[in-house]
């Protein structure tokens, strides 16, 4: 079983994700704006898969992206840092497979996690930090319903330079204007936008 | 002694964390038939390690153990008195659901109006501090003290299980009782709202 978007599945990590995973984290031009630095080992990949595979709780839920109609893997995505108390989560969300970047697979995957966030984990408020200066995540996060809050001035030092950051969420309330009614048991099976 | 700045304040009573000093007078009390009765568990004779050790367990408050309460007098005297303990239990995040657990452990107290103070305590905790949406509870059906004092922060009886418990020889039904959010911030008179929260 998976969560199916439009044209995405989110499925649960698996031990076989790692190795394209591995390619993922090592390619510059996929985590030059995450602040990932450090080459990683497969060993260290494989430990990272791991344990995304056993998050699948309240606290935090790793999901693998895959396309649907080929179910080719094509990065992760995430909710963490899940308060129990103030019903608060943080997004992390990578399209690791360059050649099916500028297809609308991150905002699609993007969308149905935050579906899954507020109507199936009940959840308030997902919150996220993106690069000031990755223009094309910007309007995918906007896209999706996420209002700017804040630049975090300077806080990366990537690419030779000081980055902003700035911090985007989406509240319960935006998610309900936007999104509409719930789907009534028995016809919730889509995350898809409606 | 906690300072009495600290703690969670109702109109009568001070709610404080457990310590492992208070297990000696936990033992004494639940150890003693006429209070395991409304409790469901045999009047085992607790000694001090046994209590202890379940002390321990309840001195760790937060969503995954849920958040344990000793419950203190605060009109009896210059002193605040032990007179209780009280469990809120945190099941669900995604429902928000909280279930409740109390004894006035000292009999002396009982019938005075503390159990209920301390149920209103509780419930504005968890409904304001912890964003629950129901909290539900579950009483001795032959409690009748306890269920009126639910009943009057607002609890509703949603159901019996039948002969559920066993005391003493027969069985007993077991009440269950719940409350919603929406009902305690409707039903609830603006005066015990002021009153709270902050002195004593």
């Amino acid at each position: 079983m998976a969560l199916s978007g439009e044209q995405i599945r989110l499925r649960a990590v698996e031990r076989s994700d790692a190795r394209r995973a591995w390619e993922f984290i090592n390619d510059r031009d996929v985590v030059e704006h995450l602040a990932i630095r450090y080459p990683a080992s497969m060993t260290s990949e494989e430990e990272w898969v791991e344990r995304a595979s056993a998050a699948n709780s309240y606290g935090e839920s790793q999901f693998a992206i895959e396309i649907a109609e080929s179910g080719e893997y094509i990065g992760n995505c995430g909710l963490h840092q899940v308060s129990f108390e103030d019903r608060s989560a943080e997004v992390g969300i990578v399209i690791g497979a360059k050649e099916h970047w500028g297809k609308g697979y991150g905002t699609d995957a993007l969308c149905t996690l935050v579906f899954f966030g507020f109507r199936d984990l009940n959840l308030r408020r997902i919150a996220l930090d993106v690069d000031a200066n990755h223009p094309g995540a910007i309007k995918s996060y906007e896209r999706v319903g996420f209002q700017h809050e804040g630049r975090r001035r300077a806080e990366h030092w990537l690419r030779g330079q000081a980055i902003d950051f700035l911090s985007m969420s989406i509240l319960r309330a935006d998610f309900d204007e936007r999104y509409g009614a719930y789907a009534e048991p028995g016809e919730g099976v889509s995350h898809a936008p409606a | 002694m906690l300072p009495p700045e600290s703690g969670l304040y109702g109109e009568r009573v001070r709610l404080r964390p457990q310590e492992l000093e208070d297990a000696a007078q936990f033992a004494e009390w639940f150890s003693n038939p006429d209070l395991m009765q409304w409790l469901a568990v045999p009047p085992f004779q607790m000694s001090l390690a046994a209590e202890e050790a379940h002390v321990r367990s309840k001195l760790t408050n937060d969503w995954e153990h849920g958040v344990n309460f000793a419950i203190e007098a605060t009109d009896v005297g210059d002193e605040p008195v032990l007179i209780g303990n009280a469990e809120l239990r945190l099941i669900s995040p995604v429902a928000r659901l909280g279930d409740l657990g109390i004894a006035i452990g000292n009999p002396e107290y009982w019938s005075r109006g503390y159990g209920e103070d301390v149920v209103r305590t509780i419930c504005r905790y968890g409904f304001e501090d912890l964003d629950l949406h129901r909290i539900g509870l579950t009483a001795a059906g032959h409690n009748a003290r306890a269920t009126r004092a639910y009943k009057k922060v607002g609890f509703v009886v949603e159901g019996s299980m039948r002969e559920s418990r066993y005391v003493s020889g027969r069985y007993y039904d077991t009440t269950v009782m719940g409350l919603l959010r929406s009902e305690f911030e409707s039903g609830e008179p603006q005066q015990g709202r002021a009153g709270s929260g902050g002195g004593a």
